[in-house]
């Protein structure tokens, strides 16, 4: 009961309006992650992401896998989408042509992974 | 946290109505749904107190209509809910036992038992009911069973889910995961019928059963179970088609007799089986007649139904499983056209008015029949208990990708709105984080409040859990905090929220909230169901010495009336037998412990084996 009444005293947060907090997309290559081409098809993402959960899904290999599947359905999630999908295509486009304008940015590490040209 | 067992596993399909039990079977590489001492492959989820006795399953629903007030059944439909609940009230009124508030508004269910009074909360009636199904797997298995998956609704809540937990750890089960009914169904479906296929397939599970209804769209490819979308309503089956049946009937005697049999428990009880009965006929016969002698009063109640009649009571219950078989497609974003097989799962789905509804909503596709409605469920559980058992080294190679039921979210002001952050429907395991701000200038503290549920206003939905992120740095209102959801495979959710610069940090892992049982509290019941076990077995134990008893002295009669042996005794012997008869007659209609009933019998072999070596 006393537990009841503190959680009544408590204010609780607001809501955010802006969803611009959100780490940035391109974080994490989703692409190189499901093992696909940046030009695959629903199909192929779907196959890719059904493979790779069976070797990693935490049912099958326990506690670890939890992490890796995590990534796999949030990318799963993304690139399933289409509105999801053509705004993380362009986040990581981004990325490449800032990449390209000073050379080496972040160390030596370059965008070498496929142009989705529908995406530019 | 998804690990891996050891020893024997079963799967458990704890239903409303009737529960069931299954085991994978490593040579067969199959699923083998496991019979009770009956035969049955079924056994009902009831459970009975007498003064005598505590009876489980099949005997305790057999004796029902002599015990109303005792026999409890439909403790699915109280477990994790509140005694306030409105369905529990509803269903108050329906049933013979009495129930009241207890501690924390939980409900509690009194029974007699030997005489005494005493109160069980649902959980303990379902652990007696689970007790009953590792016994029979036991003795099928002929080893000790710990390990169990148990299904349940996919619609149940988190604290349905958790009482349910709690009930398989009162009878000493170790519950590896609890899954979702139609998913388990799809497990047997796609294992069973679709083992060559190599295609993708679109499953739509429509399961009704006695007590709850839930639909499930799968796609499943090479052994991968993808859960696209789930809708359901669990309290909604073939006890609310009896309900509508005895409300009807109770109407119509009244009408016609001017009595009124709704306050008799007895007389319901018997009309509620029949009502069951009658229901079961009309899935294949157009109309049937109901018969109870002397159900009220010396009234006999002697009424036909038609199939139709049957349909019209029910028409508004059968259009609301339509909305949900509607919802979750809209849900899953896939058109009725897209779907490769309709499977039908749970008893009441052989109802013909159901399967009419479900098979003109996707426009005239055959239904699925081909796997056993009954038993399917069972046989998905011990399929994933199989997976996530170490021993079993040939499980069936396939996964589970399943999806949360209720949206997840938290409590905001101002107006104590419910902020979703997980939205229902979203494949498990899954971590999402979101930023909020607090509402007033310098503040020290806020409360994140996590719900489950679909409503606008957050106190509407369940309560999880709550807790307080203290040691705000002094700050203007907007000041950003971020709250994270973390939902393993398991569905067990972790929340924790900071503060921006990281310099307060609080979090919730949601597995013990106010509502359910306490570590020392389940301690308790399960000493308390040990009890229960050496009492059944005492009460057997005592049953089998006087019947031992009731033998001898048979025996010892039947000598005394035979001619031959009666021309050998000497009067004296004659008398010290029959003086021995009356004594043990008496002892066979007295309240006697069980040691006395044994010394008394081994008393009488002590005197009649002499006697009889003489006539020899």
């Amino acid at each position: 009961k006393h537990s009841k009444l503190l959680r009544q005293e408590c204010t609780t947060v607001r809501c955010c309006s802006s969803r611009s907090w959100q780490t940035p997309r391109a974080q994490h290559n989703y692409y190189e992650l499901l093992g696909v081409s940046a030009d695959s098809n629903a199909q192929e993402i779907r196959e890719a992401y059904r493979k790779l959960q069976k070797q990693h899904h935490p049912d099958i290999v326990g506690q670890k896998g939890h992490k890796y599947t995590l990534l796999l359905n949030e990318a799963y999630e993304v690139l399933m989408k289409d509105d999801l999908r053509r705004k993380y295509d362009e986040s990581i486009n981004q990325m490449r042509i800032r990449l390209g304008e000073n050379n080496t940015p972040l160390g030596n590490s370059t965008w070498k992974g496929p142009l989705r040209p529908q995406a530019l | 946290m998804a690990k891996r067992y050891q020893g024997c596993a079963v799967g458990i399909d704890l239903g409303t109505t009737y529960s069931c039990v299954a085991v994978w079977q490593e040579e067969h590489q199959r699923a083998e749904i496991i019979h009770n001492d009956q035969g049955n492959r079924t056994t009902p989820s009831c459970v009975a107190f007498t003064d005598k006795q505590r009876l489980i399953g099949d005997a305790a629903k057999n004796q029902a209509a002599s015990n109303p007030t005792n026999t409890i059944f439909d403790a699915k439909r109280l477990i994790g809910r509140k005694y306030s609940d409105s369905i529990i009230k509803n269903d108050m009124m329906l049933w013979p036992f009495k129930v009241i508030p207890g501690v924390d508004d939980k409900p509690m269910i009194v029974v007699t038992y030997k005489g005494q009074e005493k109160r069980l909360c649902a959980e303990e009636i379902s652990s007696m009911v689970l007790t009953k199904m590792r016994d029979i797997a036991e003795a099928y298995l002929e080893s000790p069973v710990n390990n169990a998956v148990i299904t349940v609704p996919a619609y149940f809540s988190d604290s349905q889910r958790k009482a349910t937990k709690d009930a398989g750890a009162i009878a000493g089960l170790n519950v590896m995961r609890i899954i979702n009914e139609p998913t388990a169904a799809a497990f047997a479906y796609g294992l069973d019928k679709l083992a060559d296929c190599k295609e993708e397939r679109n499953i739509f599970i429509f399961d009704l059963g006695g007590g709850t209804f839930d639909v499930s769209l799968l796609t499943i490819k090479d052994k991968v179970f993808e859960v696209k979308a789930t809708a359901g309503n669990t309290h909604l089956g073939g006890e609310d088609f009896d309900n509508r049946m005895v409300n009807y009937f109770v109407e119509e005697f009244k009408r016609k007799n001017n009595v009124d049999i709704s306050g008799n428990s007895k007389a319901l009880r018997r009309l509620r089986s029949a009502c069951e009965r009658a229901k079961r006929t009309l899935s294949f016969a157009f109309d049937t007649v109901i018969e109870i002698d002397a159900l009220y009063q010396g009234i006999d109640l002697y009424s036909s139904l038609s199939r139709a009649k049957f349909e019209e009571l029910n028409m508004e219950l059968f259009r609301n499983c339509m909305e949900t078989v509607d919802k979750c497609l809209i849900d899953a974003k896939i058109d009725r056209s897209c779907i490769h097989d309709v499977v039908l799962v749970g008893g009441s789905s052989r109802i013909p008015k159901v399967q009419q509804l479900l098979q003109e909503f996707f426009r005239g596709k055959d239904l699925c029949k081909s796997i056993n409605p009954d038993e399917a469920v069972a046989y998905g559980a011990a399929v994933q208990a199989a997976l996530l058992t170490e021993d079993i080294k040939k499980a069936p190679e396939l996964v589970l990708l399943d999806v949360t039921p209720l949206s997840l979210g938290i409590g905001t002001t101002p107006g104590d709105l419910m902020d979703v952050v997980i939205p229902r429907n979203t494949t498990i395991p899954k971590k999402m984080t979101k930023r909020y701000t607090t509402p007033e200038d310098n503040m020290t503290s806020v409360c994140i409040n996590v719900y489950e549920g679909e409503r606008t206003r957050a106190k509407d939905n369940n309560l999880l859990g709550w807790f307080k992120l203290s040691g705000l740095p002094h700050a203007p209102r907007g000041h950003p905090l971020y709250v994270c959801f973390d939902i393993d495979a398991d569905g067990i959710l972790n929340v924790s929220a900071w503060e921006e610069t990281n310099c307060c940090r609080n979090e919730i892992t949601i597995t013990n909230d106010n509502e359910r049982l306490s570590a020392k509290e389940i301690q308790r019941l399960i000493e308390e169901a040990e009890n229960y076990k050496v009492e059944d077995a005492n009460f057997l134990e005592k049953a089998n010495a006087l019947s031992d008893l009731d033998r001898y002295v048979y025996k010892m009669e039947k000598a005394l009336k035979d001619k031959d042996i009666c021309s050998k005794l000497c009067p004296l012997d004659k008398e010290k037998i029959e003086s021995a008869i009356a004594k043990a007659r008496n002892l066979l209609v007295g309240d006697n412990q069980q040691r006395e009933i044994k010394e008394f019998e081994n008393f009488l072999k002590g005197i009649f084996e002499p006697i009889m070596a003489k006539t020899k």
